[in-house]
């Protein structure tokens, strides 16, 4: 069967479905996505619901009238497609929940986030869902910055330690409003799923390749009290930070990951500050709070002089 | 043997081997790593988790703490019984049998 070779999330990634939005890639697979059959259960899953079964080294996802993924050991994701599955379907969620499990698995750290790049080295911005974090990638990258992820911003240490962002894909989901507002024709642009008013942006002229050593990491909140106030988080406020905002918490507990993932927690918040920004709801996100963001993280002391030695990052 | 409790001074507790613990600007903080919950402890709940790293008697714990922070014996023992029913509650804590030898 005729393979694909990609990059994603610092993953070199062999697949036999094919995914447009993926960079082409080249060199031995750290992983590998393939068709088979997938059992309908796992034996003896530490966790199991009616979408996820899971223990140490092994994630089933179920998702009734689309397919079953078996996500194992951080090196394969098998796809048992039901009959009647779209492929932007099974794209999706085996970008999102299938490819998080298998970093999980991996032993790094996926923030559910976007991230860009700096002088000053990669700026990651979390929140909650519609606080803006896809919307702050695109108002970025029309100024001028690389992205490194829209949705899930990976975190990896190299051997001394120190935090890197890996580049996920030259993607940005946006809903019809945030296109509208970063100029974009929705019409052309593919959506993310049939009858869902969000859309894909391919952003591969702007699109960081490669790793950029973490700089510091924002928190958006929505509210109307001290609004353009940068706060910074500290200690154990820091720590939840951190594990509140990793992708698909969920899944952790199943797969018998939450010691090493509180370690990778702990390094992260000791490797980079974590700031707070509050956002009015009304308040368009390209005006005030992109000027204040980008005010405080250029003003961050950089990290220049790491990123020039990426020796180890990606492991 | 009879069941242990707390609020005998020669019981022996210890630290649950279920938790890690993060330092984090300075904050000392435990989380469960079955339920990933996770606590913060101030600085005499700190020495404490430090101190029932090894099998402890809560007389011989108190003891300790006396001769370390400046505090009368009652008091400590108020405060050291509130953490400890508090570790034990959450399950952070191990009553084990009495140290023998």
């Amino acid at each position: 069967m005729k393979c694909h070779e990609y990059r994603v999330h610092g993953l070199r990634v062999d697949s036999v479905l094919e995914f447009p939005e993926l960079l082409p890639g080249s060199g031995p697979p750290d992983a590998s996505i393939r068709y088979g059959d997938v059992p309908l259960s796992l034996h003896d899953p530490l966790e199991q619901n009616a979408f996820f079964e899971a223990k140490p080294g092994h994630f089933l996802l179920k998702l009734d009238g689309i397919a079953r993924f078996l996500v194992s050991e951080g090196k394969q994701i098998l796809i048992d497609r039901s009959p009647d599955s779209r492929d932007d379907e099974i794209r999706l969620f085996l970008l999102g929940s299938a490819l998080g499990a298998l970093l999980h698995q991996r032993g790094v750290l996926p923030l559910h986030g976007s991230a860009i790049a700096t002088e000053k080295g990669a700026v990651v911005f979390v929140g909650g869902s519609g606080n803006g974090k896809s919307t702050l990638a695109g108002v970025f990258q029309k100024r001028g910055y690389s992205v490194l992820a829209d949705d899930v911003s990976v975190i990896s240490f190299d051997d001394r330690k120190r935090a890197w962002v890996l580049p996920a894909y030259p993607q940005i989901n946006v809903w019809e409003d945030a296109a509208q507002m970063l100029n974009r024709e929705t019409a052309s642009l593919p959506r993310v799923r049939p009858g869902v008013e969000k859309y894909g942006l391919r952003i591969r002229e702007s699109f960081a390749q490669e790793p950029v050593a973490l700089s510091s990491v924002y928190v958006i909140d929505l509210g109307k009290e001290q609004v353009g106030v940068v706060e910074a988080v500290r200690g154990l406020r820091k720590m939840q930070m951190f594990v509140e905002h990793t992708y698909r918490p969920m899944i952790l507990g199943g797969l018998g990951r939450w010691r090493d993932h509180f370690k990778l927690a702990e390094m992260a918040a000791n490797s980079a500050p974590v700031r707070r920004v509050m956002r009015c709801p009304d308040q368009p996100l390209s005006q005030r709070p992109a000027d204040l963001l980008e005010e405080d993280f250029r003003a961050r002391p950089g990290v220049a002089e790491l990123s020039t030695d990426r020796s180890g990052a990606g492991k | 043997m009879k069941a242990r409790h707390l609020s005998d001074q020669d019981t022996v507790v210890a630290r649950t081997d279920r938790v890690v613990t993060a330092d984090v600007d300075g904050e000392i903080m435990m989380m469960s790593v079955e339920q990933g919950q996770y606590y913060g402890m101030n600085e005499v709940g700190n020495r404490i988790w430090q101190l029932i790293q090894q099998p402890r008697s809560v007389s011989d714990l108190c003891e300790l703490l006396v001769a370390e922070f400046e505090v009368g014996p009652e008091a400590c023992h108020t405060q050291v019984m509130e953490l400890l029913n508090q570790l034990k509650k959450e399950q952070l804590l191990d009553i084990v049998d009495e140290v023998t030898g």
